[in-house]
């Protein structure tokens, strides 16, 4: 092992004593690093005979995570192995290792915490695949795990914001449906076969010419391509058949053949398409030519030139491949349906406004100005509705006027009672109840179908109301003063039981007004109400300290006392219970008790208080040697 | 892009210009408001004919109004959610008529801090967008599954607004707290929509007709 060594200047050997166990250069002997470390604890006696651990703990990083991490880790590789098998990935244990690395990530971010660990599996899993371009889709996954595809979807896409993967090209990379084609031949015909394969492929390509492609699940489309090229080899595959591989629903099959049928391409005989396409793809290749502009795709910065629509070649030539460009084809059928809408309002328009012609000059100007208000039809070239569109935008300005005013308006000092004037009485009054016969009605309604609701409320109400009896029962015997500090311990008690940022707000709030402590009571009160240490501080016990305290003012607290009246949590403990007896009983401030803690971010310039809160601010989770004790 | 126009509320220059009749509609206002009192639920619940309150489920109440046709949510702290309106000063609107309403029923109420939240609006740009080039040029900001949505879904920085742009020239825009948002965002995003429309075939390099 090659450690620094300060003497010899330089790295050198280290040699280890086995005697002493202490390491030292090999060249000049400098003792380098003399700690003994063992796996086991080791005792030493004190000097007053008691027993102490010999030396400290270190947590070394693997320790840190336990049993329950490597647990975890690897209940997910077998997870992810099942998948594997099931679906018959290949890629064996380099696949599995991708998605354990994923995997291991999103433990580390809590990811999983609340999530169905069988999903996250598969979607680190889907990563894996995407990375190694398999050709899997999201649905195969979950159609294992007999989930719906958008709720593993879902879960997909967190996990790439979780893993900062969101501009990563594995995300980023679209996925091209032409890869998926060859394994759904073979799952189809169960053997490969290139001629299918090879038609099904211009089958796609065509698609994507055609604009079929752009916002639709892949594993229609090479549904539908596949069918056809089954079909034109002579292979007969029913409808089902192409289903049960594929993963879509008749209904969407039957779609995307009929849209198919649809564009240019789906009218030509097969050889006629092939012939097409053949030439298609030849001409896609020459027809683009440099153009000036942004580089905007991830080459950006680098020393590309600028293509083509913000992208350099590389990847103007990738894009046009995965989509099958800009030009021609035809409509999406999304668009058309779009386009058939928009003609069919602009007929109806036509129509009415043909009828009302009839009627006067201002009629049907005014049902003009009712119609550009409802649609967004393209009316090119038409003087009057150029002006009816400035008079809506001109309309827009003074609304939006109007209601900045108001906004004003109800942000100027307003009295208690406002008076909405404005508003129409006769309609809010319609909407309240009035007649005492009504207002029964809905009461007892309301309070049959809230049944429950009001019997688990009462329940609590009763609950609580018998714990305030028997408490009052049980502090009529008392003294004033025990009284008060068991309200005191009880107030402690409610105030921990609120959340956390409301504790915070009052503490700042009550930090900032307080005056300084009269009673030792009253210092614990604070100082409990500021430092809240839950379920570490034994509240009864608290109490018999007071009350020992009560009987003997005068008497010192020794450092066992209050070791025995709380519990666990040692080192907190011994600063705090230091810091009564530093302080005197009287006058204690809650500045002096703590000056002496650096907090991890001291920063000089914070207000006291703050800085406290960012050093107690974690209370149950950082202070890792609490757990052994507790151990 | 057609005859250059100028618009009443922004000018802009002629390259960003788009032709009229493209314009975004508000589809969705929610907006916030504090009535600064206390409000007994039941008692609400039980005295308003359009108010719903299921405290198992949810701790506000729901009422409806039907002019303008909207629903809020009214809870016990005094805060309300208005949300169904078309527009921000038909939201403000709302939102008083349910404090009136509350009001009624006897409650001290007094109407502020009343914010816009969240406004949704739609538009269509009437020609197909290649959503795959969107996402190859603009990737940081652009996110494009086709498998789990078939839209785009761009996060525009700024202003701070999040697009669903669809195959057909279909827009949806939401995320925007100002109407003036929404129109900037959309004049943002035009130009880059129509670098990816889809173009007809140059007539010369037309193949045989089928």
């Amino acid at each position: 092992m090659i450690l620094y060594c300060s003497h010899c200047g330089q790295g050198s050997l280290a040699a280890r004593d086995p005697d002493k166990g202490y390491i030292c250069c090999a060249d000049c002997g400098k003792v380098l690093d003399d700690n003994v470390y063992s796996e086991e604890p080791t005792f030493e006696k004190t000097g007053d005979g008691s027993s102490r651990l010999a030396g400290n703990i270190i947590r070394s990083i693997e320790d840190r995570y336990a049993e329950s991490y490597r647990r975890r880790l690897n209940r997910g590789r077998d997870e992810i192995n099942e998948i594997i098998t099931n679906l018959q990935i290949g890629g064996g244990d380099n696949m599995i290792n991708r998605a354990l690395a994923f995997y291991q990530i999103a433990v580390d971010n809590n990811f999983i915490k609340g999530r169905n660990a069988m999903h996250i599996a598969a979607s680190c899993l889907y990563l894996a695949c995407r990375q190694t371009k398999k050709a899997y889709l999201l649905i195969d996954f979950s159609d294992y795990l007999q989930i719906n595809v958008y709720v593993l979807g879902a879960v997909f896409l967190q996990l790439c914001k979780h893993l900062r993967l969101w501009d990563h090209p594995i995300v980023q990379k679209l996925v091209d449906p032409s890869l998926f084609i060859h394994r759904f031949t073979e799952s189809l015909l169960g053997r490969k076969n290139n001629a299918v394969s090879a038609t099904a492929l211009r089958i796609v390509a065509s698609m994507k010419r055609d604009w079929m492609q752009t916002g639709r699940k892949p594993s229609g489309l090479c549904g539908a391509a596949l069918y056809i090229s089954a079909l034109s080899h002579g292979l007969s595959y029913s409808k089902s058949d192409i289903v049960a591989v594929v993963h879509v629903c008749e209904a969407t099959l039957t779609r995307r053949l009929m849209e198919f049928e649809n564009t240019e391409s789906g009218c030509l005989t097969i050889e006629e398409f092939l012939a097409k396409a053949d030439e298609l793809d030849e001409e896609s290749c020459h027809n683009q030519f440099p153009r000036s502009g942004e580089l905007l795709c991830k080459h950006k910065g680098t020393k590309e030139s600028h293509f083509a629509h913000g992208l350099c070649e590389k990847c103007y030539n990738k894009f046009i491949k995965m989509s099958g460009g800009l030009q021609g084809g035809s409509e999406p059928p999304a668009f058309q349906r779009a386009e058939k809408q928009r003609q069919r309002e602009s007929e109806k328009e036509g129509k009415l406004r043909e009828s009302s012609q009839l009627n006067l000059g201002n009629d049907s100007s005014q049902q003009e100005a009712k119609f550009c208000s409802e649609n967004e039809t393209n009316w090119t070239g038409d003087v009057s509705m150029l002006s009816q569109e400035t008079e809506k935008t001109g309309r827009q300005t003074a609304d939006s006027s109007v209601f900045d005013e108001s906004q004003n308006a109800s942000s100027a000092p307003v009295d208690e009672h406002e008076n909405f004037s404005d508003i129409d009485d006769v309609e809010v009054d319609g909407y309240l109840l009035h007649n005492e016969e009504e207002k029964q009605y809905k009461k007892i309604i309301w309070e049959e179908m809230n049944k429950e609701y009001l019997e688990e409320q009462a329940a609590k109400e009763a609950a609580a109301a018998a714990a305030k009896k028997a408490q009052d029962a049980l502090l009529a015997n008392l003294s004033g003063e025990y009284l008060s500090s068991e309200d005191l311990a009880a107030a402690t008690a409610a105030a921990l039981a609120k959340s956390r940022k409301e504790r915070r707000q009052k503490r700042a709030e009550e930090a900032k007004n307080s005056a300084p402590a009269q009673t030792p009571l009253e210092a614990t009160y604070k100082m409990l109400k500021r430092k809240t240490f839950s379920s570490k501080i034994n509240y009864k016990a608290l109490e018999n300290l007071y009350r020992i305290n009560e009987d003997d003012t005068k008497r010192q607290r020794t450092e066992s006392e209050a070791d025995a009246g709380i519990a666990a949590d040692n080192d907190q403990k011994d600063k705090k219970s230091t810091a009564f007896d530093s302080g005197d009983a009287d006058d204690v401030h809650e500045a002096d008790t703590f000056d002496d803690i650096p907090g991890p971010n001291d920063d000089g310039h914070n207000e006291y208080h703050g800085n406290e809160d960012e050093y107690y601010g974690n209370e149950d989770e950082d202070y890792g040697y609490d757990d052994d004790f507790v151990e | 892009m057609a005859e250059p126009r100028l618009e009443a509320e922004q000018s802009v220059d002629l390259q960003t210009m788009h032709p009229p009749g493209v314009t975004v509609t508000l589809q969705n206002i929610v907006s916030t408001s504090n009535l600064c009192c206390k409000l007994d639920l039941k008692v609400i619940a039980q005295q308003a004919r359009n108010a719903e309150y299921n405290p198992k489920r949810f701790a506000a109440v729901i009422m409806r109004i039907k002019e303008p046709r909207t629903t809020a949510l009214i809870f016990a702290s005094g805060k309300t959610v208005c949300t169904g309106a078309k527009s921000q000063e038909q939201s403000l609107l709302a939102s008083r008529k349910y404090a009136r309403i509350i009001q009624k029923l006897g409650f001290d109420v007094s109407f502020k801090e009343f914010k816009v939240q969240n406004i949704v609006g739609t538009c269509d740009v009437q020609f197909p967008i290649r959503l795959e080039g969107l996402a190859c040029s603009h990737n940081h900001f652009c996110s494009y599954e086709p498998e789990i949505f078939p839209g785009l879904i761009y996060r525009m920085r700024e202003p701070k607004t999040v697009l669903l742009i669809f195959v057909s020239g279909k827009v949806i825009l939401t995320g925007s707290k100002s109407k003036a948002d929404i129109l900037r965002a959309f004049q943002q995003i035009y130009p880059v929509l129509s670098e990816f429309r889809k173009v007809p075939l140059p007539p010369s390099t037309q193949p045989y007709t089928s």
